[in-house]
């Protein structure tokens, strides 16, 4: 029954692959009755940091529940399992001409139960929202084994308080997702990428933040720079290809100050050669590449996998129009990848010559040069502990409630985080 | 049978005048009055007392005072909203937010708002406007409803096929919970990876505090819109419009449906939009966005409603043209009024795709019922609004407009749908709420509301049934909250 992870080294014995829902539920009434400790891992792609530290009495993957239930092209919704790859999902509604216009670090192995319970997303969020903005409904075993049904299968619904919203991002403390359905989008005909690279990240970030508040609705809007001291690149195979003159259509990452501002655009052929001419002028100069169709989506599917091969990724965020204040400080740790009109900031830490409590410290200096600014921190991703805690801390009023409704969905703790 | 009211206590009257003056309290009844309903004028509860803060401030000792009185309280923004959310049952005091009506701030760098939760809907719009900016949810009370309103209910609106629902667009929330204290939820902008708060607190329908302040995002303007309007001998086709519109890959920003029974209310009205009366549906397509797609597209939906069936085709690029075509849609309710001196409006969701099939049925009951039931709807989003004309006066006609709405109800949830896609459960649609969800999920429901509310002071008596209020949740920590006293929110339902 137990089908491949994508990290196969959490394949040990404590890892348990229901086939069903009702298995599911019982094994979570059991592990609340007896006290154990569960993790969910989904497809094991994106785990948050530490989260298998600890003793975790029963490691649980939705792997196995892989159906889709329900695909109406024609009401452009779709209910899935929480075991079905972005990849399967891609696959399938492409062939009706939609898609899910999700695009979190890498896309393609996560499960769809992993990317609603971390709540992960990736440049399309500027135009299409994250996670919660996509899900009708889900299904939800929760941390003492109730299956909850949330939501429904309609685009539109108040019928009772959106508890969808809490298990969506809540990161796996409320239950586990079984199933979802989820809200389609037509593929666009038209799919183009400007990329404008600059010398000076300064001047990359004024761009961007130009491009921000342009009089257009830009789907994706990232800025990418830097490298650290040491040598750079957003993964493996990208560090070694050429910043210009290549046809290749990846992200580049590399040491100094050149950076570089990508547009993406969707939508019908005349929509995105009008929104090019608006952009464009507002700059006052024209893109340094631009990319078409299945180029322009491989640019941006290179960015999925800026994540790769870090040994800790930090996420600073603030109001977009702080972007200058933090870019400098971030793209010293490492790699820098923006997404501009969110306001959010991830730094891939790589390779120091110093080892894990080199991360740590490069990691703190981060959080407390940014803590000035009123700028939020966290850590969202670790390969190794320790790790500096989120700022600022949450606060009583806020931890208060979170603990209350924590507690009401699981209410022996048997999800209950150590990171958390 | 109208619930007899408690009367405000002298200490905690005093105790709301040092907080928000003389002028700030309303305990006359004859005024009281004024806030005894809201848009569901169906039901009618007379609050004990009115209180009316200027600000966050103000708000948090309101509800401290009377938290500490133990007297339930309810939020009321303009009192727009028509499923009853607003009313005073259990002789709760209404917390009124009409003062509290400034844009505090107009972030124009970061396309952020910050409101306090009285500020009518349409009065942000106007004053981002200006700006090159708007607020994009648009209920169709926009002009009147408040952002505090639209938060507690979620609202949508006829734009919201295209750019979502009130949730999208609230970044954060300075929030007033129930027993007084104070609590942003939300990201401000920034990316906490904590629970999502606001978005559970966006559609709780007051019964989980009340905002003081919210954070929207606001959208740039589209640069040109297009409208069309389709006119159509058969109402099963204009659905199935609707449907190829959608299935060929197009994204209006609107998709509206009036049928005959609605047309010739408008056209008999002072309201009159030009609609041929012998039309079976009207079908309201707009798209918006950059000038240069515009054109495309609405060529193809045009061709969508010939394929479907549609007699004629109307097209507007002006503003004032695209107004004339809209009015129809937009005066659908105020022409209602003339013909019947009750409506009863339903608001239940179906998948689009059943749209055809369920519209028949609904005529079908109407027939059985022998009643006027005129549509009036989103049909984008599948969003229902059958309005069952009607007069109170007559019981037996009220007896049958009862029956058919339930068996209204019914069909859609059979069809895959939902009872309420935008106007809320409140105290209308509470003991609907068991055709679509099971026991575990209302019992989870409760439980979180728990979380916000253990005294259970706050908006009581609204979203869900008696049964599942009053339980006893065992398994879950939240079965020590409570008052324990089992409480019968008694309708008041005005019969005659």
């Amino acid at each position: 029954m137990s089908s491949p992870l994508a990290a196969p080294d959490i394949m040990d014995a404590r890892l348990t692959v229901p086939d069903t829902v009702e298995e599911l539920s019982a094994l979570m009434a059991r592990a609340s009755r007896k006290g154990w400790r569960v993790r969910c891992v989904g497809n094991a792609t994106s785990l948050p940091p530490g989260y298998l530290d600890g003793p975790a009495d029963v490691v649980v993957s939705t792997r196995a529940l892989d159906a889709v239930h329900h695909y109406d092209p024609a009401d452009l919704t779709l209910t899935a399992d929480a075991g079905v790859t972005l990849a399967e999902l891609e696959q399938l509604t492409g062939e009706q001409g939609q898609w899910l216009p999700l695009d979190p670090p890498r896309r393609p192995q996560r499960s769809l139960g992993g990317v609603l319970a971390s709540g992960a997303y990736g440049p399309l969020q500027g135009k299409f929202g994250t996670p919660r903005d996509h899900v009708l409904g889900l299904t939800l075993v929760t941390g003492d084994g109730r299956v909850l049904e949330l939501g429904g299968r309609v685009v539109k619904n108040v019928a009772g308080y959106d508890l969808v919203k809490l298990a969506v991002g809540s990161g796996g403390r409320l239950g586990i997702v079984t199933s979802a359905t989820v809200r389609l989008h037509p593929l666009p005909v038209h799919d183009v990428t400007l990329l404008y690279q600059t010398r000076r990240l300064a001047l990359a970030v004024v761009l961007a933040r130009s491009l921000a508040t342009a009089p257009v609705r830009i789907p994706a809007l990232e800025l990418v720079a830097g490298g650290g001291a040491e040598e750079g690149g957003a993964s493996g195979t990208n560090s070694e290809r050429p910043q210009n003159g290549s046809a290749d259509p990846a992200p580049t990452w590399s040491p100094g100050e050149r950076a570089t501002v990508a547009v993406r655009l969707l939508g019908s052929p005349e929509t995105v050669r009008e929104s090019e001419r608006i952009l464009c002028g507002r700059v006052g100069r024209e893109a340094s590449r631009r990319l078409e169709g299945e180029e322009s989506a491989q640019w941006f599917a290179g960015l999925e996998r800026f994540e790769d091969g870090a040994r800790a990724v930090a996420r600073v965020s603030h109001l977009p129009s702080r972007l200058g204040d933090l870019a400098e400080p971030c793209v010293k740790c490492g790699p820098l990848a923006a997404h501009v009109s969110l306001g959010v900031l991830r730094v891939a830490v790589r390779e120091p010559a110093g080892g894990d409590s080199q991360v740590a410290d490069i990691l703190t200096r981060l959080r407390d040069q940014v803590a000035g600014t009123g700028a939020t921190f966290r850590v969202s991703r670790a390969r190794r502990s320790p790790w500096p805690r989120p700022r600022p801390a949450t606060s009583p009023g806020i931890l208060a409630l979170t603990n209350g409704i924590v507690e009401s969905f699981d209410p022996a703790g048997a999800l209950s985080r150590p990171d958390f | 049978m109208i619930a007899p009211v408690p009367r405000l206590s002298a200490e905690l009257a005093s105790a709301l005048v040092r907080i928000v003056g003389e002028s700030g309290v309303i305990t006359d009844p004859n005024r009281l009055m004024v806030y005894e309903s809201d848009g569901l004028t169906a039901y009618r509860y007379l609050p004990r007392a009115v209180v009316l803060p200027r600000d966050g401030d103000q708000t948090a000792q309101v509800v401290r005072a009377i938290a500490r009185a133990g007297v339930p309280f309810v939020a009321r923004g303009s009192g727009t909203g028509l499923s009853g959310g607003a009313l005073a049952v259990d002789g709760a005091v209404v917390v009124c937010t009409a003062r509290m009506n400034r844009i505090l701030e107009l972030d124009l760098d970061n396309r952020r708002a910050r409101v306090q939760p009285g500020v009518v809907n349409a009065h942000l719009t106007a004053a981002a406007r200006p700006h090159g900016l708007y607020y994009a949810p648009d209920p169709s009370s926009q002009s009147a409803c408040s952002i505090g309103g639209n938060v507690a209910e979620n609202s949508g609106g006829p734009h919201c096929l295209k750019y979502g629902v009130t949730s999208r667009y609230v970044r954060g929330l300075d929030v007033v919970l129930p027993d007084g204290s104070r609590v942003y939820l939300g990201d401000r902008g920034h990316d906490t990876g904590g629970l999502d708060l606001a978005g559970v607190f966006v559609g709780s329908e007051g019964c989980f505090g009340i905002a003081v302040e919210v954070d929207v995002e606001l959208l740039p303007l589209p640069q040109a819109t297009h409208t069309l309007l389709g006119i159509f001998d058969r109402l099963e086709d204009a659905g199935r419009a609707v449907t190829a519109i959608i299935a060929g890959g197009l994204l209006p920003a609107a998709l509206e449906i009036i049928d005959q029974a609605t047309i010739q209310a408008v056209e008999e009205s002072i309201f009159a939009a030009g609609y041929p009366t012998d039309a079976a549906a009207a079908l309201v397509v707009e798209f918006d966005g950059i000038e240069a797609g515009l054109e495309a597209d609405a060529a193809r939906a045009e061709a969508a409603c010939f394929e479907c069936g549609a007699r004629e085709v109307r097209k507007a690029t002006s503003a004032d043209a695209r107004e004339a075509l809209w009015k129809g849609r937009k005066k659908a309710f105020g022409a209602m009024g003339r013909i019947a001196p009750d409506l009863l409006v339903q608001d239940a969701t179906v998948p689009r795709t059943r749209l055809p099939d369920v519209l028949a049925q609904i005529a079908q009951i109407g027939a059985r019922y022998d009643l006027r039931v005129a549509n009036v709807f989103h049909a984008g989003d599948g969003n229902l609004h059958p309005n069952i004309l009607f007069d109170r006066r007559d019981a037996g006609e009220m007896e049958r407009v009862e029956r058919a709405s339930k068996e209204i109800m019914r069909i859609c949830v059979e069809a895959g749908g939902t009872i309420t896609g935008e106007h809320g459960v409140g105290l209308d649609k509470r003991d609907y709420m068991g055709l679509i969800h099971s026991d575990d999920t209302l019992r989870a429901m409760e439980s979180v509301r728990r979380v916000f509310d253990p005294a259970d002071l706050c908006n009581p008596g609204k979203v869900l049934p008696d049964r599942i209020r009053n339980a006893d949740l065992s398994g879950g920590k939240a079965s020590a909250a409570g008052s324990g006293a089992a409480r019968e929110h008694v309708s008041a339902k005005v019969t005659a």
